[in-house]
């Protein structure tokens, strides 16, 4: 059904509504897109690494080994049961010089704002897709006062590319942080491999082995 | 994958890299913190060594010592240069505390290898153990009280460093009584 003798845009968008929809639930329910447990692990994984190297203690102020701790020590809230809205009291503080990773983590992923942002869309794509439904049955007036408005077209549009686009980006921006970890961690590893042989090529004995004996 | 799986998985992958390490010898740091990590080394550092390899250690750890590899890694080397060398510091007799015993009773008739004992006072000038071969390869535990190493091929720097240190304790060892070497 159509007013205003334009072309209805909602069942034109009702495919890409479709697929926006699809993606934040993947994003939402998918093991592989749980990006704050796959930072924590990463982090404590390297950071295990790190423990076994004798350096350690002496690089424990170094600032890629503080992130590297920072993030391990998250808490999970990502299982199967838990609440999955549930703020991380162990994020990371936000420092004046902190990285955009670290930036990034806050901003996204420390209080699940990923999470619920794509459970906003989720629902938004549902009631649009709901609404695609009684529209192209006429069942409600509303909708087309509200999808056949030439204005709106552009709006709609776009709101609908956002949606869909946010997962992709959360995808984008997780992974980054992954591989920005990882080069932490080397640096670390680099920092304490400089250590290491300085403490090789300087180690010396406190005494003279003959006057000892 | 279980446990034992990755943990197989793992240390392959770690003797891939010490090997790799032994035979370019560009100087990469690799880290170690097990027993079955120091075996791999000390394996590693008889395998690339082709005169002279010097030991300091408590009492030459069974584990890594009387392995079947680091046996047969020793004897390569021994085999391979009539004038090798292979002197070890000990700060135990291995002998009675039976720790490597089984590698001091297949090599310690061989006269190129020398193993002395460190006095007893002189130990409380250091607190590191190592290992180094051809002054260009060691094995170092910055303490000695850790299983924590760094081990390192090609670095003449820190590995002629190890061995001046080691010939300065090497002057005032001691003989072990070899009468106790069990066979």
């Amino acid at each position: 059904m159509q007013l205003f003798g334009s072309i209805s845009l909602l069942p034109n968008l009702e495919p890409i509504v479709g697929a926006s929809l699809a993606l934040n639930l993947a994003y939402l329910n998918l093991e592989r897109f749980r990006y704050r447990s796959r930072i924590r692990n990463k982090a404590a994984e390297r950071l295990e690494k790190l423990k076994e190297m004798s350096a350690y203690e002496q690089i424990q102020v170094h600032r890629d080994v503080t992130l590297l701790q920072r993030l391990a020590e998250l808490r999970d809230h990502d299982d199967m049961g838990s609440d999955p809205l549930a703020n991380d009291v162990g994020a990371p503080p936000c420092e004046d010089k902190s990285t955009w990773s670290e930036r990034c983590y806050n901003a996204l992923f420390a209080k699940h704002t990923d999470n619920r942002v794509c459970i906003g869309f989720s629902a938004l794509c549902a009631i649009l897709l709901f609404l695609g439904v009684q529209h192209s049955y006429g069942i409600s007036h509303y909708t087309a006062l509200a999808f056949d408005n030439p204005s709106s077209i552009n709006l709609w549009a776009w709101t609908v590319a956002v949606t869909g686009l946010w997962p992709v980006f959360l995808v984008g921006i997780g992974w980054g942080i992954v591989r920005s970890l990882k080069k932490s961690a080397d640096e670390a590893y680099r920092e304490m491999e400089k250590l290491q042989n300085n403490m090789v090529s300087q180690a010396t004995l406190t005494g003279d082995p003959e006057t000892v004996t | 994958m279980n446990h034992d799986e990755m943990d197989a998985m793992s240390m392959i992958e770690y003797r891939a890299r010490v090997e790799r390490a032994a035979s370019i010898k560009d100087g990469e740091a690799i880290y170690n913190g097990t027993t079955e990590h120091a075996q791999i080394v000390i394996e590693a550092l008889f395998r690339s060594a082709t005169s002279c390899v010097r030991i300091l250690s408590h009492a030459l750890n069974h584990g890594v010592y009387n392995h079947p590899r680091t046996l047969d890694a020793a004897e390569e080397f021994l085999a391979r240069n009539p004038n090798a060398s292979l002197e070890i510091l000990v700060e135990r007799n291995p002998h009675e505390c039976r720790e490597g015993s089984e590698f001091l009773s297949r090599f310690g008739k061989d006269k190129r290898v020398k193993q002395l004992l460190v006095p007893t006072d002189v130990q409380n000038l250091y607190r590191f153990h190592f290992a180094v071969a051809d002054r260009e390869s060691y094995r170092f535990e910055d303490d000695k009280t850790r299983h924590a190493a760094i081990a390192s091929f090609g670095s003449p720097k820190g590995a002629s460093n190890l061995d001046k240190i080691f010939q300065s304790l090497w002057r005032v060892g001691k003989p072990f009584v070899r009468e106790q070497i069990t066979a």
